[in-house]
């Protein structure tokens, strides 16, 4: 029947004819981030079986006996070939993702406790970045001159501030001098929005100043290139104001690598959130990495993988999405 | 001109929002609601006999903590100074250690040991009772003891490993039998060994984990908590020892990066902290109170005496030569900035076992300690080499100096990096010495089970000596009249056979604000127990 009917409308089935590429094209990019996601995971779980770590021993202590760490390894599985144990760990996957060897805690508890400080440093720096890279991008690739070079400087003088270095000066000079910023800790949202957004202002300028700077210089790249071109001059001998050259034209040609650069910043972030939480303490993915690796609990290091995995395959599905809507010969690729 | 416009928009935006922030929150300002009352509040909350100092109150404690919380099942909780608040929150032990590091009472009342000491004997009082408001009787006791027994490698499995029998003798009386005498028994009952668990929470163990379930002073408020963040506990006012526990709420915050801990106690986010030696000028200038307790030994330790390995390692000579070649007061003075002190032992300065001559057995003398070495054939221009394994990162200094100590004597040090991972106890037994740093016990047996027990981890493998067995064998059943004499026979023959190389004791320095008086005691415990920490005198 509604078949039917869009046989018999013209314009539902060009419509279709234009979103039936697209579609596929999703699905293409879906099932492909899927594979690729799941050849990670794989990857990554054979890759631990050869750190040569006793998860064992790890957990019971150094004045373990040989006897306590072979028993509590042979409760683990982790006396048993890494074929078994991966078989082990897929089947412990419908119980929350399996459960943390240190804190017994299933996996999915422990991202519902790490996710959100993560995800909030994450989200608050991008958009920072977004807030402040892209008006000094503009600034610097629309003034030139004095301006860009000023704004240059400190772009360069941005990227060379070492992230763990400026947490460190941000809390001694800001957080020991300013009492109702916090020197270190997370606060939910749901406890206090105040002492979350307090919380959240020295490590999410922490994490933010690279990202501003990468994403200023591109955008200022991307603008002076952008007025380089023939049709902005073309533009101004038919008499548009430099207003519209710029809003109409200049920013939505300027736009796409930004966007690329953003997106790329959103995944790096997540790296740089494994310093950043360390200084200012606060217990988020990152934490939950490093107290994985060095607690040698295998399901939480595969759950922080899962998780960065998918963040990482979804960030670039949606990127690669949006590139297909705005330009259909990536959807023809 | 629009663009500027823009610019200055999101900035001022940006700059308003911080502004209204900070304006409207400060009750927020995170320092402490402390509410000392004006009663004596000297530094310890409770007298030497277990009796209860005047009661004093206080809204809040916020403690930093070095470690995220394993377990709050005691059966399966490592040892470790640093994990103990989150389990004397919410658990009481059988008995306690008072700052001097003396055994007094608290849930056991009295105890006895009988029959060789192979039965002792614990009455229990009777006022206690669990969060579910079940007593704790001589049957609960019972089950929590053959709970922890059950665990997997935690302390306190460990720790009564030794009872083959328990038998429930009247309602608040029980009798443990031994499968040996166990001079260590008590000092475990005030630690890992004596935190007892609800029976009625032993029908689902997994969910011990995450949910205490004990008689202690506090329970977890699971609303307030963020797993891994803060761990909130509200005060029993039923709890039979309330008056020891002055604060109405404790906060532990695990805090692993030293420098964070100390940025908190700066900014008044937490009261009190673990630190370290490097951080005390800072701690000083702010007006941080500073309290340290002797605890951490460093040094070298040896393993395949036998010679299986390093022929002359199995020589004695070789051992004295190490130990005669460390300049043990420059270790002090330049590597820990005074807060150690030199030793020559394993023991720990607090216990009977400890004596001050023995330092200068090995007093810094490289001139003998070359002859020693040329004594073994070998000199300063043909070295013998010694395979050290060194933990990586953190004793690069210690492993300079060292290397460059030995290597003035004649031994040539073969330094292997062992990275601190879950096999680094294998690794660094794989050479024939190392280098570690070892908190010593409060009590002379803890550390004699754990270095001079021919079955322990940290023995030095290899070494027979059937007067050693013997003198052990003795201290085992010994009254502790004789037994000061054996542990001091005994210490004087582990420190001639240099069965060690211990360099220095280091000071475990403990920081607080000075709204809060912490209490260290005296060996086996990096931080005060949670009943020694109580509010400053305003005054």
């Amino acid at each position: 029947m509604r078949g039917g009917r869009l046989r018999a409308d013209p314009r539902a089935s060009g419509a279709d004819r234009r979103l039936r590429p697209m579609l596929l094209f999703v699905l293409r990019r879906a099932a492909s981030a899927v594979g690729f996601s799941i050849a990670v995971v794989i990857l990554v779980f054979f890759l631990l079986q050869v750190g040569g770590v006793d998860p064992a021993r790890a957990l019971l202590g150094e004045d373990a006996t040989e006897a306590q760490v072979a028993q509590r390894a042979a409760e683990l599985g982790t006396d048993r070939p890494p074929v078994e144990q991966f078989e082990q760990w897929v089947r412990s996957l419908p119980d929350g993702l399996g459960r943390s060897w240190a804190t017994n805690l299933t996996i999915v508890e422990s991202l519902r406790f790490r996710g959100p400080p993560t995800l909030s440093l994450a989200v608050g720096s991008i958009l920072v970045t977004i807030l402040v890279g892209i008006p000094i991008g503009l600034v610097a690739g629309v003034r030139r001159g004095l301006t860009d070079r000023l704004l240059q400087i400190l772009v360069i003088a941005a990227f060379a501030l070492p992230g763990f270095w400026l947490a460190m000066v941000l809390v001694s000079t800001v957080a020991l001098n300013v009492n109702v910023i916090p020197a270190i800790g997370y606060t939910r949202l749901s406890s206090s929005p105040t002492q979350w957004f307090l919380g959240l202002i020295l490590p999410v300028t922490a994490l933010a100043i690279s990202s501003i700077a990468s994403v200023a210089q591109q955008f200022r790249n991307s603008v002076i290139s952008v007025y380089s071109q023939e049709f902005v001059r073309t533009l101004r001998s038919r008499g548009l104001s430099e207003r519209e050259i710029l809003f109409r034209n200049v920013l939505r040609n300027a736009s796409p690598p930004t966007i690329t650069i953003i997106a790329l910043q959103s995944i790096a972030v997540l790296g740089g959130s494994v310093i950043v939480e360390r200084v200012f303490s606060i217990q988020g993915l990152g934490s939950m990495a490093i107290d994985a690796v060095n607690n040698a609990d295998m399901p939480a290091m595969m759950g922080v993988v899962v998780f960065s995995a998918l963040v990482v395959v979804g960030v670039t599905l949606l990127l690669d999405i949006a590139y297909g809507f705005a330009n259909p010969k990536v959807r023809l690729q | 001109m629009r663009m500027h416009g823009t610019f200055l928009l999101v900035l001022a935006g940006a700059i308003a929002l911080a502004g209204c922030g900070s304006s409207t929150d400060t009750e927020q300002t995170p320092v402490d609601e402390t509410t000392a009352s004006d009663s004596d509040a000297e530094s310890d909350t409770a007298d030497a006999d277990g009796a209860a100092a005047a009661p004093v109150s206080a809204e809040l404690l916020t403690i930093g903590s070095q470690v995220d919380l394993a377990t709050f099942d005691p059966a399966e909780s490592i040892q470790g100074g640093q994990f103990i608040h989150y389990l004397q929150a919410t658990y009481d032990t059988l008995l306690q250690r008072d700052s001097e590091g003396d055994i007094r009472p608290h849930l056991a009342i009295e105890w006895e040991y009988r029959e060789d000491n192979t039965v002792l004997a614990l009455t229990l009082r009777d006022d206690a009772t669990f969060e579910d408001g079940s007593p704790v009787d001589a049957e609960a006791v019972a089950a929590a003891l053959e709970h922890l027994g059950q665990g997997t490698g935690g302390d306190g499995s460990r720790a009564v490993s030794n009872i083959t029998d328990i038998e429930v003798v009247g309602d608040h009386e029980l009798a443990l039998t031994l499968g040996e005498p166990d001079p260590g028994l008590l000092y475990w009952m005030t630690t890992y060994g004596g935190f007892i668990v609800n029976p009625a929470a032993l029908s689902d163990v997994d969910a011990l984990a995450s949910q205490p379930a004990g008689s202690g002073p506090y329970l977890l408020d699971d609303d307030a908590t963020v797993r891994g963040s803060e761990y909130h506990f509200t005060k029993r006012t039923d709890h039979w020892d309330a008056d020891s526990y002055p604060y109405e709420r404790v906060v532990i915050r695990p805090i692993e990066d030293a420098a964070a801990r100390l940025n908190a106690l700066l900014a008044g986010q937490i009261d009190a902290m673990f630190g370290s030696s490097d951080m005390v000028g800072q701690a000083e200038a702010a007006g941080i109170d500073i309290d340290t307790v002797t605890d951490q030994r460093v040094g070298l330790y040896f393993n395949r005496l036998d010679g299986s390995m390093v022929e002359e390692m199995g020589d004695v000579r070789l051992r004295q030569a190490i130990n005669l070649a460390i300049d043990r007061q420059s270790l002090v003075d330049n590597l820990y900035d005074g807060f150690a002190q030199p030793t020559t032992q394993i023991f720990n300065p607090g216990t009977v076992a400890w004596q001050d001559e023995l330092t200068e057995v090995y007093a810094y003398d490289p001139d003998r300690a070359r002859e020693l070495v040329e004594e073994l054939g070998y000199s300063v221009d043909d070295p013998i080499v010694l395979p050290i394994g060194t933990i990586t990162p953190g004793l690069e200094d210690l492993t300079s100096v060292t290397v460059s100590a030995l290597a003035a004597v004649g031994i040539e040090a073969d330094i292997v990096p062992v990275p601190l991972d879950g096999s680094y106890v294998e690794n660094l037994l794989a050479e024939q010495t190392y280098f570690l740093s070892f908190g010593t016990a409060g009590q002379a047996w803890i550390d004699i089970d754990k270095y001079l027990d021919p079955g322990a981890v940290w023995y030095p493998s290899g070494y027979e000596s059937a007067e050693m067995t013997d003198l052990i064998a003795q201290i085992r059943i010994a009254e502790d009249a004789q037994a000061e004499a054996l542990l001091q026979e005994l210490n004087t023959l582990v420190v001639e056979e240099a069965l060690f190389a211990p360099f220095v004791l280091t000071e475990n320095i403990y920081l607080s604000s000075p709204e809060v008086v912490a209490t260290l005691q005296q060996g086996g415990q990096p931080v005060p127990s949670l009943f020694y920490y109580a509010p400053a005198d305003p005054s």
